[in-house]
Parts: structure tokens; sequence; C-alpha cells
């Protein structure tokens, strides 16, 4: 066993210095706090992925959206081409806050609770809604 | 001297589960110091989970990114500030394999690299001036991918519990005392370390 260890310590010594997080992932991360949404509902991502691939399907036939969730309200995100299609319900004029790193734009869907917008160039993003009053946030995700 | 932060996170780690729930709650209220020190502390675990999954620079820090914002907005809902370790661990696999998806690409688990990628010796090997260091290094980037990333997990948070590296190597629990043995066994035996350490002694 004691082999081993001193194994993995060395692995550890050698990990550490070849591919060590950059600082500017550590500093970024540092500041996510500052991001923290407050007095607002969460709409988690559903995990479609473990779920899909458990089922055989291949990453090559996926198609589908994101879809968020919290209660009643639904955030379904489809990426099409360099655009990303959103569904929101209920469906409703509603207004999205589309948050990518440091910027943001502000958009409304239409009465069906449709939008599309470019995919912005900053990763990862998320959405930011006035739901009737409801203030609603999605995860962040990579897209 | 380490501040009150790093102390706080550094007791939470050693296993100490009311550090952990301290930590929890100071989050919560804003505390950016302990954030701070949590980020410290443990995005070098993130950051290798998104290596193991063989992602590049710019996709490794998307990730990475991605699951300390998460950890922002989902904070109120930890209920077991014990396993936030296992939390970012598996939430980091999640994002990985999500973004493989989405890139079309596919981890191939048990095959060693055969060609190109971080098999071939790199500029990181420019840090290592050390010949058995470097020896090491290549022997670790030619084991497979899910040898990689255990070894990662072991090496950087020997406290994780099995059942948050299974679930973050997706395996089932019971295979990876064998895989563990499996991955030093190849590590140790490859030509390369063997090479360079009886060459060093």
């Amino acid at each position: 066993m004691s082999d081993d260890d001193d194994l993995l310590a060395d692995l550890a010594r050698v990990l550490g210095r070849v591919d060590p997080p950059p600082d500017h992932v550590r500093e970024a991360a540092a500041a996510a706090i500052e991001l923290r949404a407050f007095d607002a509902e969460l709409a988690e991502l559903l995990d479609e992925a473990g779920d899909l691939a458990d089922a055989g399907v291949r990453s090559a036939d996926l198609a589908e959206p994101m879809v968020f969730e919290v209660g009643d309200v639904v955030v379904e995100v489809e990426v099409v081409g360099d655009e990303l299609h959103l569904q929101v319900a209920p469906t409703a004029v509603t207004a999205v806050v589309v948050r990518a790193g440091s910027g943001s734009a502000e958009h409304t869907t239409d009465d069906l609770g449709r939008l599309s917008v470019p995919v912005p160039d900053e990763r990862p993003i998320r959405f930011e809604l006035d739901v009737g009053g409801r203030r609603v946030v999605t995860d962040w995700v990579v897209v | 001297m380490p501040d009150a932060a790093t102390d706080l996170v550094t007791r939470a780690r050693a296993g100490d589960s009311a550090a952990w729930e301290q930590v929890v709650e100071r989050v919560r209220n804003g505390d950016r110091a302990v954030w701070e020190a949590l980020v410290e502390r443990y995005t070098s675990l993130v950051w290798s989970v998104a290596r193991g999954f063989r992602l590049a620079d710019a996709d490794a820090g998307d990730v990475h990114q991605t699951v300390w914002l998460r950890l922002v907005e989902h904070i109120e809902r930890i209920r077991e500030p014990a396993r936030l370790p296992g939390w970012l661990s598996a939430t980091a696999r999640n994002e990985c394999l999500r973004l493989l998806r989405r890139q079309g690409r596919e981890l191939v688990d048990d095959e060693p690299e055969a060609e190109g990628g971080s098999a071939e010796p790199g500029p990181e090997e420019l840090v290592l001036n050390d010949e058995r260091d470097a020896g090491l290094w290549r022997a670790f980037a030619a084991l497979s991918a899910r040898c990689q990333q255990l070894l990662r997990l072991l090496v950087l948070e020997p406290e994780l519990p099995y059942a948050d590296v299974a679930e973050t190597l997706g395996v089932p629990v019971g295979s990876l005392g064998p895989t563990r043995s499996r991955c030093l066994d190849r590590l140790r035996s490859s030509a390369e370390v063997s090479r360079i350490r009886s060459a060093g002694t």
C-alpha cells in the first residue's frame, strides 16, 4: 500500500505543476458570488443528459431543448445555428434578460412566449425573467 | 498565518462537519472571505474534473465558471454541507457531459490515447525539468480517461467519499477499488516510468 501512496504523492506533485487552474479562472470563480440573484425563484435545469445517455440515445441524435423549470414556469431553450430559441410558459409577453459573463441584454418575448436571440459571445449564460411580476432566474449553462 | 476563512475551510476539508455547516451558512449570508477561501481550496477539484474529460482550456474554464455560478444560486439548497465537494465534482461532471454532447463528442472511456492529444509530450513538460516527473506525466497522460479521472480525484481529494467519486466517474462504487489498483499498476509498470526510475536510482 505504501508503494501506492508514494506513487500518488509523486503524481500529486506532477499534476499540481503541470496543469493548475489558470489564475483568471480562479479569479472569475471568486467573483461569481457577486452575481447572486436575490429574491428570485430559481428555475432549475432538468437533467436531460444522464437519462437519455442511459437509454442508449446517441449524442448526435439529440436536438432536444434545455428545459428549466420552477413551479408552473417552464423555459425551453434550443440552440439553432447561432441563435437561441426560447419558449416561455405560461405563454405571455415576458421580459427576458440574457446574462452572459459580465454583460447582459434585455429582450421581450412575443405574446406566445417566444423569443429568438443571438448566442452571446461569452459563456456561461442564464436567463432572468419577469413572469407576471415574479422574478425567475434559470440555472447557468454553457451553450 | 492563515486567515479565519481559510482556517474554517481547512477544518471543513479535514472532515469537520460542523465547519462545513458554517461554511455553507456564511456563504448563504454573503460572506465573501469564506466564499473565496472555498473557491481557492476547491478550484483544482473542479478544474481537474473538466481536464479529466479532456476539455481544452476555454471549455474547461467555462465549465469551471458554470459550476461555481451554479453553487451561488444553489447554496440555499445544499442539504448536506459536508457533501459539498461531492456536489462540486458531480456538477462539474454533468456539465462536461453536456458540453461534450452539444459538441457532438463523446468521451472514449477505456482506450488509452493512441494518437495525438495528451499522450504527446506537450508544452506542459517544459515546467517539468525533472526527468522522472516528466516520465510520470507521460505515463499518466497515456492512461485511459477513466484511470486519469480516478487518479486525479484520489490525488486531489483523498477525503472524498467513494460514493461521490463513483458518481463523478459514473461507475458503481464496487468497481472503484479494483479500478484503483489496475490504474496504479498500469501507471507504475509503464515502461517510461520504470526506465526513468531505474535510470535515476
